[in-house]
């Protein structure tokens, strides 16, 4: 049987190796949570400065109202007293097409897309034909609109940190800001916070899968929050709600044609 | 004040600002105390009337079967039933249960892994479920019996099907072993990939829930932790 290969960790006699690192003569003491998180993504680890803009984004993202849909999934499993079942279920939310961090990879695989055809061409005329161009080639668009308000909060937030942190030059934050700038000129669409993230995250030099992949994880702790919190309510109106709250649609009334025949024989 | 009223003081934003319904949806389920499935009461009607078969189809389909299709259901169901502890989803349920996990978190394991299971299946077979709903038939060529052990399977199968009085054209083809079932749940009405997925996963889940049950809690040493051989190299 052939093995299958793993970079991510073996159990050593007296330590752990994790992606090529030592946890307990070489990670301990030096490596932050958020560094081991990109250790998990990328197998390599990242510079102090990197890890403090991956901080950044996992903060500028943090949105964990409980009703956000994939965070009520977690709270509703929850609800019965067991935490990790209502994180799970929270994840598995996670994978659908629309209300996901997966969606950060779509937008990474395009911003990726338009800066090697953007290259060159910064400040010049061309510059809005390549934008204008990537994006009629582009049918879905990832990274633009906002529900329920016209701006989103978490992108300009983090917009003002990349900006005073000077990572707002990397090739990908460049891109994005010229594809920012043509959309909202274009199609009055903004940018929200996932674009930011792509954009982000390609300048750590993360792929589009990757990038997804941090995407995800960086929201973790709005899982753990919100499970963490229900599961010790135990509240029965997550359990159960009231009947008078729920309205049927479906198939009216209607007796089956066993019964119907059971009903006339006798 | 309504009691329900969200505080604004506290309360404001976005989510609170958008117009919602103050209503849940019920489609299939009717909440209450004489709950219906799709309009037939449970407990007056379909529990004295109907299998479980009849019962499931119903809940997947929003119909309830002819006698036929409840005959081929049962039938694809047991033969999906088998969850080896080989694959996946059983295995993982075996090892929740080696972890001592709560029945619930067995059930969980086991749901997932096989969903995904089904998930898989599925989408392997799309090209075959188009070719169903373009009433082709299954066929052969793509989805032909690989060896003679499909072969066999897929005559018990014919068999089966036959003494319950059901006679599939799609089964009469050199056709392998999942697309005659997946065939088979087609002429019994399930014939969206959703449905179909839910009734991979309901067939094999007593089997799989099973093998864990039986396996002792806390076995740790009992169990191969070797198997499949993993084997570490530093990131290149």
């Amino acid at each position: 049987m052939k093995p299958i290969v793993t970079h991510v960790a073996r159990a050593d006699h007296g330590e752990h190796r994790y992606f090529g690192e030592r946890v307990l003569s070489g990670l301990l003491g030096r490596e932050t949570y958020t560094g081991l998180m990109a250790l998990a993504v990328l197998g390599r680890s990242l510079s102090r400065e990197d890890v403090e803009v991956l901080d950044a984004l996992a903060v500028s993202v943090t949105a964990a109202d409980p009703r956000i849909w994939p965070l009520k999934v977690a709270r509703l499993v929850a609800s019965y007293g067991e935490m990790l079942a209502g994180f799970a279920a929270g994840q598995l939310a996670m994978m659908g097409t629309y209300v996901s961090p997966r969606i950060i990879g779509d937008a990474a695989e395009q911003l990726a897309r338009l800066q090697v055809t953007l290259d060159g061409t910064r400040g010049s005329d061309a510059e809005g034909d390549v934008v204008g161009a990537h994006v009629a080639a582009t049918p879905r668009l990832a990274g633009y609109g906002i529900p329920l308000r016209e701006r989103d909060e978490r992108f300009d937030a983090l917009r003002a940190f990349m900006a005073r942190r000077g990572r707002a030059e990397g090739a990908h934050w460049r891109a994005q800001e010229a594809l920012s700038t043509w959309i909202w000129r274009e199609k009055r669409l903004a940018p929200n916070i996932g674009i930011g993230l792509a954009a982000a995250l390609l300048d750590l030099g993360c792929s589009p899968v990757q990038a997804g992949a941090f995407a995800t994880f960086l929201i973790e702790h709005t899982f753990a929050a919100n499970a963490f919190e229900a599961a010790g309510q135990r509240e029965p109106l997550m359990q159960r709600l009231p009947a008078d709250r729920v309205e049927y649609v479906g198939a009216p009334r209607r007796l089956s044609p066993r019964a119907g025949r059971s009903a006339t024989s006798r | 004040m309504n009691p329900d009223a969200a505080d604004p003081a506290v309360d404001g934003g976005p989510l609170d600002d958008a117009p919602w319904p103050d209503k849940l949806k019920a489609r299939v389920t009717t909440p209450g105390p004489d709950p219906a499935i799709h309009g037939y009461a449970v407990e007056g009607d379909l529990a004295r009337h109907y299998g479980l078969a009849e019962g499931v189809l119903l809940a997947l389909t929003g119909e309830l079967p002819a006698v036929e299709q409840a005959a081929a259901f049962e039938v694809a169901f047991h033969f999906l039933s088998p969850a080896p502890v080989n694959e996946a989803p059983a295995h993982a349920a075996v090892v929740a249960r080696i972890c001592d996990v709560t029945t619930s978190a067995m059930a969980g394991t086991a749901a997932i892994a096989l969903a995904e299971q089904a998930h898989a299946v599925v989408g392997a077979h799309a090209g075959l479920l188009a070719e169903l709903g373009a009433g082709k038939g299954a066929g052969a060529g793509a989805w032909a019996a690989a060896d003679d052990e499909e072969r066999a399977s897929v005559a018990r199968l014919r068999a089966a099907l036959r003494e319950r009085g059901v006679v599939l054209a799609s089964l009469e083809a050199d056709v392998g072993r999942m697309p005659a079932l997946l065939a088979t749940l087609w002429f019994a009405g399930l014939t969206r990939a959703e449905p179909i997925e839910a009734a991979l996963t309901l067939a094999r889940l007593p089997a799989a829930l099973a093998e864990a049950f039986a396996t002792p809690s806390h076995s740790y040493r009992d169990y191969p932790v070797l198997l499949p051989p993993v084997s570490y190299r530093d990131p290149p």
